[in-house]
């Protein structure tokens, strides 16, 4: 330590106007002291040892800017593991954000076609009392079931019915499809946007545009996931024998209710896209100290805004 | 085997040699034997970024803790504003014989609470926005159940909010009025948020003087 002493007996001597102010310090870096942004501060020419430094403003800690490369691989190495969890962690995330997407349409299929599946159940209902003089052996049971969307299709009924017709005989799409879905759409609605404020998060170095097309992805997996499992004409339900009567109005009013119910699930993600980010802003600054903030800043740093002081 | 350190101005490796603290800047430094240049010994990045991951966890922990606190908060101060309906139409003497524990519980222990909490745990927001704000917040989040019901009834779903507007008001009023005389009696939490945000800062003073004490010792005899 001696040979650093002689030099800072001059330097205590000097005044702080000594040092030459180079230029402002413009990326992220936190004081090593207090954890204090110094971003914005001045790089300065210290005149001992013609270093680098920058002051913080807060704690007055001295930070050396000069940095070397290292020759170490370990930091490599442990950057590309963090990058690959964290990178299968987004990928988890995506798919369990596919399968909520895949949920909202379903249940808004459902609750959409229970009008016109309680329908088929009235026009079924009516077609066995015509049956009862030729001993249709289900009759019974099939005639004191409750009518509800879930009332059991006889296939035979079911078989001698055209579809299409049957729609279009009550007015089609539109005059069958039962507007409670509504209430589904609402009831989902705070988690599409709390889903989006967590992607908004998540993917931080992607702008606006970015983040509204990103949204995109999981939008067009859960309609995947739609056509291939959902409700719909190539329903896994359809493959058996017997089925609830929502199972086949769904299938009619299924495909355009996914496009709907998918576009609003996008809408309202894009929301949460788009706000995601100032309201966790908003969160930070109201439940922590500035202390604590600091290591935040790239939340501020990357929409372009100042880092929280 | 020590990570290669050159020096700026001859190249020389300075690998082999000691960093020492400098004193007055309290940085790591290197002089190299062959040009006499300071160089500075930098962190290896595996522990400066571990460092900055516990400064991370640290934000982290403290805001999933304010937010399991506020939530805490959010749901005692409603079940306390819920149970206020329980006492219409009783006389003050009454509801006091029949539910004592409870309206200590709800009335008075729950609204110190929550000012003590506004005062000491929020102490880096401007006290009026804080208490204004968390009114505003208990006031909002009462009026979603009504809004809630409100969409509900357009699709004919089962409600259990009366059809009649004037019996609405009249709830809404009675939550206001509770919430009002809540937030009067939570102004008692002041004094104890202070008092604890004084303690809290003599301990921090008295850790802080114990480092300084420590550096001062190492600097001098170390």
């Amino acid at each position: 330590m001696s040979d650093l002493k002689s030099p800072m007996l001059a330097q205590n001597t000097n005044s702080p106007s000594s040092e030459q102010r180079v230029s402002t310090l413009v990326g992220d870096r936190l004081c090593i002291g207090c954890g204090y942004n110094l971003s914005g501060q001045a790089v300065l020419r210290e005149s001992i040892y013609n270093m680098l430094i920058v002051r913080c403003p807060e704690c007055g800690i001295v930070a050396s800017v000069q940095e070397y490369p290292l020759l170490g691989r370990w930091a490599n190495r442990w950057a590309f593991v963090f990058a690959a969890v964290w990178f299968i962690t987004l990928l988890i995330f995506l798919m369990a954000t596919a399968g909520i997407l895949f949920g909202v349409s379903q249940t808004s299929i459902e609750s959409a076609s229970a009008k016109y599946a309680t329908w088929l159940g009235v026009q079924q209902l009516e077609w066995l009392k015509q049956q009862q003089p030729t001993g249709n052996p289900n009759f019974g049971w099939m005639q004191s079931q409750p009518l509800s969307p879930y009332t059991t299709v006889d296939p035979t009924w079911w078989a001698a019915q055209d579809p299409n017709a049957l729609l279009a005989s009550q007015g089609g799409w539109s005059a069958m499809v039962d507007r409670n879905f509504g209430w589904t759409w609402a009831n989902w609605s705070p988690l599409l946007i709390t889903l989006g404020c967590f992607w908004s998060v998540a993917l931080l170095q992607l702008r606006r545009r970015g983040l509204v097309l990103f949204a995109l992805v999981p939008i067009g997996l859960a309609a995947v996931l739609s056509y291939m499992f959902g409700y719909g004409p190539n329903s896994m339900l359809q493959m058996y024998g017997w089925s609830y009567m929502i199972t086949h109005a769904s299938a009619q009013i299924g495909p355009r209710m996914v496009v709907i119910t998918l576009v609003f699930s996008w809408l309202m993600m894009c929301a949460g896209l788009l706000v995601g980010r100032s309201v966790l802003r908003g969160l930070v600054r109201l439940l922590l100290p500035p202390r604590l903030r600091s290591s935040l800043a790239g939340l501020w740093m990357t929409d372009g805004l100042a880092p929280p002081k | 085997m020590a990570i290669a350190h050159l020096c700026l101005e001859c190249g020389w490796d300075l690998a082999r040699i000691r960093a020492v603290c400098e004193p007055h800047y309290r940085i790591w430094l290197v002089r190299c034997p062959h040009c006499a240049r300071a160089c500075v010994r930098q962190r290896h990045p595996l522990w400066r970024g571990w460092r900055k991951f516990l400064r991370l966890k640290a934000s982290l922990l403290a805001m999933l803790g304010q937010t399991f606190v506020l939530l805490i908060l959010t749901a005692i101060n409603l079940l306390a504003l819920s149970f206020s309906h329980q006492l219409r139409g009783w006389s003050a003497a009454d509801a006091w014989e029949e539910y004592r524990a409870q309206i200590i519980l709800s009335f008075v222990v729950v609204p110190i609470v929550t000012g003590t909490w506004l005062t000491a745990g929020l102490r880096h927001c401007p006290r009026w926005k804080i208490w204004i704000g968390w009114t505003l917040f208990i006031a909002l989040l009462l009026s979603v159940e009504y809004v809630m019901h409100g969409i509900g009834r357009a699709f004919n779903i089962p409600h259990y909010v009366s059809n009649n507007p004037r019996v609405v008001v009249r709830e809404l009023i009675w939550n206001l009025g509770t919430l009002a005389l809540m937030m009067t009696i939570a102004l008692a939490g002041l004094p104890l948020g202070w008092k604890l945000l004084q303690s809290f800062s003599g301990n921090q003073r008295h850790y802080w003087r114990k480092r300084r004490i420590k550096r001062r010792m190492l600097r001098n005899f170390g």
